[in-house]
């Protein structure tokens, strides 16, 4: 039993097998094999260990001896490795008496040797060491599995996954019926993993150091996406504990919900709260209506430009929307125009930009593809008729930028118009409040924008100067900054004075600790991932506005991030005892 | 017949992958069989994943212990050979 401690991102505890995603990402697929298997999974492994052999003499062989002599050593040494009959003995001998799949002793065998020596030995000396067992590995895997790579979207079964990062893209592909829990070793509490897996209500630990190292596909873990801990190996005892919490757990879950599910946001004193869902596809709708949702405050549609060979065509849009709607009805649906920067998707003519962050992305990309934006807008022009449906500008920095995109808006309804097709007239147009320049200069967007939305995520990032993927630095990512807070409560003020809709869709919407101090600063709209719906609910429904002004005021009074986090916290188990 | 030598680990970068190999190319030019053990741990010295696993830094002593029927003459080439850097020049 080994225990690994990151950050617990999203709540839940998943128990099952590991899934490891390696860099090169081939499948293991399978762990056990039938006694009369192996004799043939063995002779697998000896073909393989030829085969592997053969093709890094191949590699050795196009060297230019002189030019890449340092490199052919290496080569070399590993084709000693892969010829050492220790290694080859073992790997066999692991095959035979436990009845392992030539994939999975060979990842096994090599994985355990690299766990030993990072255990044990001086990590500047073993990390070379590290790198060429781990470089063993993957050429005997190379050689077992060919060009099979995995796909997460057809998982065997469930299975927690494991990986040292997980791209965007492919969180979004993930099965999410086989996906028990995922773990990474990259990443903070407002990495893109946490984000999707929290809206997806899937448990989730970022920050785990070296764990793709040293769990093996097939290796028996426990996690819990609260406190963030994996248990690798778990013994009976500790798995008995952890089943009887985790069936607790969702039964509390599930009387947290169905208790309040009926009954509306409303404080102690009769004011009236909206709790919207964010989304990242339509299929995550009826899930969001189950546990209370009002309607949708963010649909992301990064999947859609994600999810196919190429940028999205008009009908995958209308698709998306429609079926959108058509489970809304006349609630409210708040889509977020493209938000990607040009280095997450193929695009001809981009070149990667050295920082992304602060480069051609969002409403700067649709700028430079309007053909991408329009066929987006199109798309949602024509189905907003159908019901609530609402357009929202990601990553607006100033207010001619907004009105470059009225200006693209009209001329996409002069076209629909002359094409007799639906134009959306009375669909409003909002924008994204996450560029600190828009958030201190809110009052001149007025005039042309119908609502605002905050990306506290965003707005903390460029704020503070932090990006929130760096381990290094994601500690200093604090939304309770005095800095964030003052934004906030202009943001708010804003929106009061000029009739304007706030609504925050960040994940400081959707964190418990800070649902008293928006609503005490005004906020009357919070856009959450689903699961975490409930809890805000409870937390609105015990208090009067009166009571949260008076904790939003000493939070904002105390002008130290720790002190007002301590003092929100302290605040916020006083209704929900248990939050975590 | 059994023969031991003291060695240390002169190599900048410390007992990595390339000396692993080229020992263990040495050792198997011999009958007997060879072990390199390192505080009470024991190594297959014919084998280069093994000798990996000891995560030898520079300055670390290992004791070389040949056993069979050319054990003197493994025991004394393999010291020199850890002597003289593994027989790699320094360049990496």
């Amino acid at each position: 039993m080994d225990i690994r401690k990151g950050i617990g991102v999203s709540p839940g505890y998943a128990i099952g097998e590991a899934y490891v995603l390696s860099d090169e990402a081939y499948v293991i697929p399978r762990k056990e094999i039938e006694a009369k298997e192996v004799e043939t999974e063995a002779a697998r492994f000896e073909e393989a260990s030829k085969k592997a052999i053969v093709d890094l003499g191949e590699q050795l062989s196009k060297l230019s001896r002189r030019v890449d002599r340092n490199l052919a050593r290496i080569l070399q040494a590993h084709i000693g490795l892969l010829g050492d009959e220790k290694l080859r003995a073992e790997i066999s001998e692991d095959i035979r008496r436990n009845r392992h799949s030539a994939e999975y002793s060979v990842s096994r065998t090599l994985r355990r040797k690299m766990k030993v020596l990072s255990d044990d030995g001086p990590v500047a000396w073993v990390q070379p060491i590290l790198q060429d067992l781990a470089e063993t590995e993957r050429a005997l895997l190379r050689a077992l599995l060919g060009d099979r790579r995995e796909d997460l979207a057809h998982l065997a079964r469930e299975y927690v996954v494991v990986a040292h990062d997980l791209s965007p893209a492919r969180t979004l592909n993930l099965d999410r019926k086989k996906v028990l829990g995922l773990v990474t070793e990259i990443g903070g509490s407002t990495s893109h993993t946490a984000i999707v897996a929290s809206s997806l209500g899937i448990p989730a630990a970022v920050g785990v150091e070296g764990i793709s190292r040293d769990v093996t596909t097939g290796d028996k873990v426990i996690l819990d996406g609260s406190t963030g801990t994996i248990i690798v190996d778990p013994d009976v005892a500790t798995l008995k504990r952890y089943q009887a919490m985790g069936r607790n757990f969702s039964v509390m879950g599930k009387r947290l919900s169905s208790e309040l599910k009926e009954l509306p946001a409303v404080t102690r004193d009769g004011t009236r709260v909206e709790l919207l869902a964010n989304i990242e596809s339509p299929d995550d709708i009826p899930a969001a209506l189950e546990i209370g949702a009002e309607g949708v405050g963010l649909y992301r549609t990064e999947f859609l430009f994600l999810s196919g060979k190429g940028p999205p065509t008009e009908k995958n849009h209308l698709d998306a929307y429609r079926k959108a709607v058509n489970l809304l009805g006349r609630r409210r649906l708040v889509i977020r125009t493209l938000d990607l920067g040009a280095d997450k998707m193929p695009l001809d003519g981009f070149t990667a930009e050295p920082n992304p962050q602060l480069g051609t992305r969002a409403v700067r990309l649709c700028f430079a593809r309007p053909d991408l934006f329009k066929t987006q807008l199109r798309a949602i022009l024509k189905v907003a008729s159908l019901g609530n449906v609402q357009m929202m500008i990601p990553m607006v920095a100033s207010v001619d930028e907004l009105l470059r995109v009225r200006e693209i808006l009209e001329s996409v309804r002069r076209d629909l118009r002359r094409e007799n097709e639906e134009s959306g007239n009375g669909a409003q147009l909002g924008i994204m409040v996450e560029v600190p320049s828009t958030a201190m200069t809110l009052d001149l967007f007025v005039p042309h924008a119908d609502f605002f939305s905050v990306g506290t995520n965003d707005l903390i990032a460029y704020t503070l100067a932090i990006d929130r993927t760096n381990e290094r630095v994601a500690s200093l990512y604090q939304p309770s900054h005095p800095a964030i807070l003052r934004m906030l409560a202009k943001i708010i003020e804003v929106g009061r004075a000029s009739g304007r809709p706030v609504s925050v869709c960040g994940e400081m919407s959707a964190d418990v600790f800070y649902t008293l101090l928006l609503l005490g600063l005004g906020l009357r709209t919070f856009s959450v991932a689903p699961p975490t719906l409930p809890e805000i609910k409870k937390i609105i429904r015990s208090v009067t506005i009166a009571d949260a002004e008076a904790i939003a005021k000493e939070a904002v009074r105390l002008g130290d991030a720790k002190k007002t986090a301590e003092y929100l916290r302290a605040e916020t188990r006083k209704i929900l005892p248990d939050a975590s | 017949m059994t023969s031991e030598r003291q060695v240390t680990i002169l190599n900048r970068k410390g007992l990595h992958v390339r000396p692993a190999a080229a020992f263990a190319k040495e050792a198997a030019r011999f009958k007997s069989k060879i072990r390199v053990m390192r505080d009470g741990r024991t190594f297959d010295g014919k084998s280069s994943l093994d000798l990996l696993m000891i995560a030898a830094v520079p300055g670390t002593r290992l004791v070389i212990q040949a056993e069979g029927e050319d054990a003197e003459e493994a025991a004394e080439a393999l010291a020199r050979f850890v002597d003289s850097r593994f027989g790699m020049e320094e360049a990496d």
